[in-house]
């Protein structure tokens, strides 16, 4: 491991920050102080802020001996159940396109070219978005084009239909989702589920692995439903599926969740 | 005797009042343990369960020590795994091994939380544990990284008084005045020791982090 300590104050007995990063260490600090610290500590991005709460820390981990007690089982699992995590939003969160208003002018026009091209050009999208891990539903992929390539370019591709739940927000659910696991990417089309406001809730789409456990499924991102009719979500996995087996989407606190208590399973479409 | 605990690179204590007779004072394991908190930034859940069991025991050490009852406890444990999940896309493995940023912030939560309710901080943690349930005494081994070896190493180079006045207050989580009266040392001298013996290790702490950047570059 490398390390490349950051610069501290100049006359650290003179620092006013270097006073509250030493309160802040030891003792904390009151509110009032400690947006001053986060004030002083934002005019000096390169200054190692956290370096005695580092120190404080290493002194009582050492003091420990590394003996430390074992956390509750129960407790473990409450703290697991519960876990949500900040996802990387630009990464996980999808672009649900309605599908009557999905083509302007260049997506058109790109629409055209691939009638033109075929079976051939389908099989080099789903090619390149293999080769080059590219973001389904981007500019240069529309979600229908990425659908359409699942389907023409990978013989393999599922085309599973979804199936409505009890829940109230998925009795009216149709559709389907084209999964390519050679490809790992697919293209979810849905219609009746209600519109969601994105500050509170979101859709999150999760994918069962025959390799993985069932109680782990991997996140298939987040996504929004803005418009009332049919719209269409692309689906690009962080983790690696080997094979999809089961399909849920299931509505989540804003930003989404690690790991789902499966309280509202809006759809479910198994292979 | 301590035995290796599944997949994990802890090992468990099986008899919590066995004394511990395993390697030197603060590295009863020499492993490489891989970072797990890029992975959760990633929302790997599997990252997420890995993260529980490895620093599980590590923050419930802590937030039973500054927390005065079991429930409390629970509740400020579940607080800090809550702020790991959300720092956890700041780690810096060039700034400190995971356990010590998993500490650090485990600390700082606990701090808040002992302000926020406005208690003192739990002193008398040890003197507990003879009351606590069997399943709260067991005890795990976990491997406490560099940072605490280098820690070891700085504070050793400190006066006797230093020393002990910052153990007292980072590991017993004692007050200023509750050292004062513990050591019979003035509340100032206390004040003075704890003050320059943190800002000697964290100097010694950079100087070696400083060194061994410049050998590895």
């Amino acid at each position: 491991m490398k390390h490349r300590l950051r610069h501290l104050p100049r006359d650290e007995r003179e620092s006013e920050l270097f006073e509250l990063m030493y309160e802040r260490a030891m003792h904390g600090l009151a509110p009032e102080a400690e947006r001053e610290f986060e004030r002083q500590a934002a005019q000096h991005p390169d200054l190692d802020v956290d370096c005695y709460e580092r120190a404080a820390a290493a002194l009582w981990l050492e003091s420990s001996d590394g003996r430390v007690q074992s956390m509750p089982a129960d407790l473990k699992a409450r703290i697991a159940s519960s876990a949500s995590i900040p996802r990387p939003a630009a990464a996980t969160r999808a672009a649900a396109t309605p599908v009557a208003t999905r083509m302007p002018n260049a997506a058109a026009a790109r629409a055209g070219w691939f009638a033109w091209s075929g079976w051939a050009a389908a099989a080099l999208l789903l090619a390149l978005l293999m080769v080059r891990g590219g973001e389904p539903g981007s500019e240069a992929t529309s979600p229908a084009e990425l659908r359409a390539a699942l389907v023409a370019g990978d013989p393999a591709a599922a085309t599973l239909a979804w199936s409505a739940t009890d829940d109230p927000a998925g009795r009216g659910v149709s559709g389907d989702i084209v999964w390519s696991d050679a490809g790992q990417a697919g293209c979810m089309r849905l219609r009746g589920l209600p519109r969601n406001d994105p500050s509170s809730s979101q859709y999150q789409l999760w994918i069962f692995d025959a390799a993985r456990p069932d109680a782990t499924p991997v996140d298939g991102g987040v996504f929004d439903i803005a418009v009332d009719g049919e719209v269409l979500v692309p689906v690009k996995p962080r983790l690696k599926v080997d094979r999809a087996t089961l399909f849920a989407v299931t509505a989540e606190p804003a930003g989404g969740v690690v790991v789902s208590s499966r309280e509202h399973i809006v759809a479910l479409a198994k292979r | 005797m301590v035995a290796p605990r599944g997949s994990l690179d802890v090992a468990v204590r099986t008899d919590p009042l066995e004394s511990f007779t395993g390697p030197a004072r603060g590295t009863p394991r020499a492993v490489t343990l891989e970072p797990l908190l890029h992975r959760v930034a990633a929302g790997d859940p599997n990252a997420v369960q890995e993260v529980i069991d490895r620093y599980g025991g590590l923050v419930w050490s802590l937030a039973r020590r500054f927390c005065p009852d079991k429930q409390e406890a629970e509740d400020a444990a579940q607080e800090v795994f809550i702020e790991i999940w959300n720092k956890a896309p700041r780690y810096d493995a060039a700034l400190a091994s995971e356990i010590t940023f998993i500490a650090m912030i485990a600390r700082r939560r606990l701090i808040d939380r002992g302000r926020r309710k406005q208690r003192a901080l739990r002193a008398d943690g040890l003197e507990d544990e003879s009351i606590l349930p069997a399943e709260d005494k067991a005890l795990e081994l976990v491997d406490v990284g560099d940072e605490a070896a280098r820690a070891r190493k700085a504070l050793a180079k400190l006066r006797p008084d230093e020393q002990k006045v910052l153990r007292m207050a980072i590991y017993d989580g004692l007050s200023h005045d509750q050292i004062a009266k513990a050591t019979t040392m003035p509340l100032g001298t206390v004040k003075t020791h704890l003050r320059r013996g943190l800002q000697r290790v964290r100097e010694m702490l950079g100087v070696e982090l400083e060194a061994e950047g410049e050998a590895s570059a």
